[in-house]
């Protein structure tokens, strides 16, 4: 093809400046738009990255986060998180670092709508610290670490296992029911989410993690 | 046999059964394993996947005797699954050679139906030659709580369990996922849509 036909093209606006075809980029961008808003509605898997979301601004503080059997649960993200957005140029970004969970540049792509998907948390209950990394969509414990075992004799290591699989089963439960009945509260809309925002928008250029800083 | 040793890798349910005593719940759970429990490959058959329940500490065996499952308040018991994978590669090479030879002998290359016909017969021919692979993947089920979780990082081989376990004991698992939790602790439909300041902030 000619200049002339190329600059007609571009004109009509088939082609763009670097004379690829339009229409297959927006096809692209289309489907790939489509398929990000399909992770978010299936399974209402964006209940399960609010729920992550909210958990890592909760946790910032290192605060309790809640008590179980009277003792407090105190929740740290570590290491990596996945972020997943419905709309915009990035549908999926990967924090990976001991610090990237609660960096300044995860809480600006949180503010642009890019909410946690997956992440790998640190589940303190009492003394027994347990680690795991959860997905939105389905909540599986992936790589979870119990704490050490206290028995000596096999058969109750066995159910010494049990047992702290369960309680971190019940640790990830408890969490996601407060996050549950807090969202359907009116505070909700009102206040967390006002707060959240503030928290993710108030972050000064050089500002390391609040939190990696203990 | 992860729940024994290493990390921890389960999804959660809630068991939905009719109320049984821990009696009934044992000789339920025993005719279930028995009736479903794990049968190797028939090697003369066509078959390339067998799955069913084994021993936990043991997958080789079957009987379920007593209470072999029984551990304190937990059954736990564990999925076999073997398969034959024929490597493609292989059916290639080997239908290569035959192609050859047929050309060679007949003076034409050959038709659809026969190089369908030698490629199943290529197959059959590895297949007796393939060892199955096995993989494990154990149930723990608290009878207590009806807290069940299935040990596997895959979300395919999880689906495929929970099916396994809903059929053989004739009960509803519930994935404790954020909609069906919500739904257990009486949060209304209505309210579950999305945050749009959180997820579309530029709507």
């Amino acid at each position: 093809m000619g200049r002339a036909g190329e600059d007609a093209k571009f004109e009509r606006g088939e082609i763009g400046a670097d004379g690829q075809a339009v229409e297959d980029k927006k096809d692209a961008a289309e489907a790939e738009q489509d398929k990000a808003r399909e992770q978010f509605l299936r399974g209402k898997a964006y209940l399960g990255r609010e729920f992550l979301t909210w958990l890592l601004w909760r946790s910032e503080s290192g605060d309790p986060v809640l008590e179980l059997d009277g003792a407090p649960v105190t929740v740290l993200f570590v290491a990596k998180v996945v972020l997943r957005g419905v709309s915009g140029e990035i549908v999926e970004n990967t924090a990976r670092g001991q610090m990237a969970p609660y960096s300044p540049l995860v809480r600006r792509m949180m503010d642009r709508g890019l909410l946690v998907h997956q992440g790998r948390l640190r589940l303190t209950h009492g003394e027994k610290a347990y680690e795991a990394a959860l997905d939105a969509e389905f909540l599986d414990v992936k790589g979870g670490v119990l704490p050490d075992l206290l028995t000596r004799e096999e058969d109750d290591r066995l159910l010494e296992r049990l047992y702290l699989t369960e309680q971190l089963g019940r640790i990830v439960q408890t969490l996601l029911e407060e996050f549950l009945k807090l969202r359907a509260s009116k505070k909700w809309q009102s206040q967390v989410v006002p707060a959240m925002k503030e928290w993710m928008r108030d972050v000064p250029q050089d500002a390391p993690a609040r939190r990696a800083q203990g | 046999m992860p729940i024994l040793r290493g990390s921890v890798s389960f999804s959660r349910y809630r068991v939905e059964a009719e109320e049984r005593d821990p009696r009934e719940w044992k000789k339920v759970l025993s005719k279930g394993l028995k009736g479903r429990a794990f049968e190797p490959i028939d090697m003369d058959g066509a078959e390339e996947r067998a799955g069913g329940w084994a021993e936990l500490e043991d997958s080789d065996r079957t009987e379920f005797d007593g209470q072999s499952f029984l551990y304190g308040e937990y059954a736990l018991f564990t999925w076999r699954l073997d398969q034959l994978r024929i490597p493609a590669s292989a059916v290639r090479a080997e239908m290569e050679r035959w192609r050859k030879a047929f050309e060679k002998e007949n003076q034409r290359p050959p038709g659809r139906r026969e190089r369908e016909e030698a490629k199943a017969g290529i197959r059959q021919t590895l297949r007796a030659r393939t060892i199955a692979t096995t993989k494990t993947f154990d149930v723990s089920w608290n009878l207590q709580t009806s807290m069940l979780q299935i040990w596997a990082g895959s979300r395919k081989i999880a689906d495929e369990l929970q099916a396994a376990v809903e059929q053989t004991f004739e009960v509803t698992l519930v994935p404790l996922v954020a909609p069906l939790v919500a739904e257990a602790i009486g949060v209304a439909e209505g309210s579950l849509g999305p945050t749009p300041a959180l997820s579309m902030p530029e709507a």
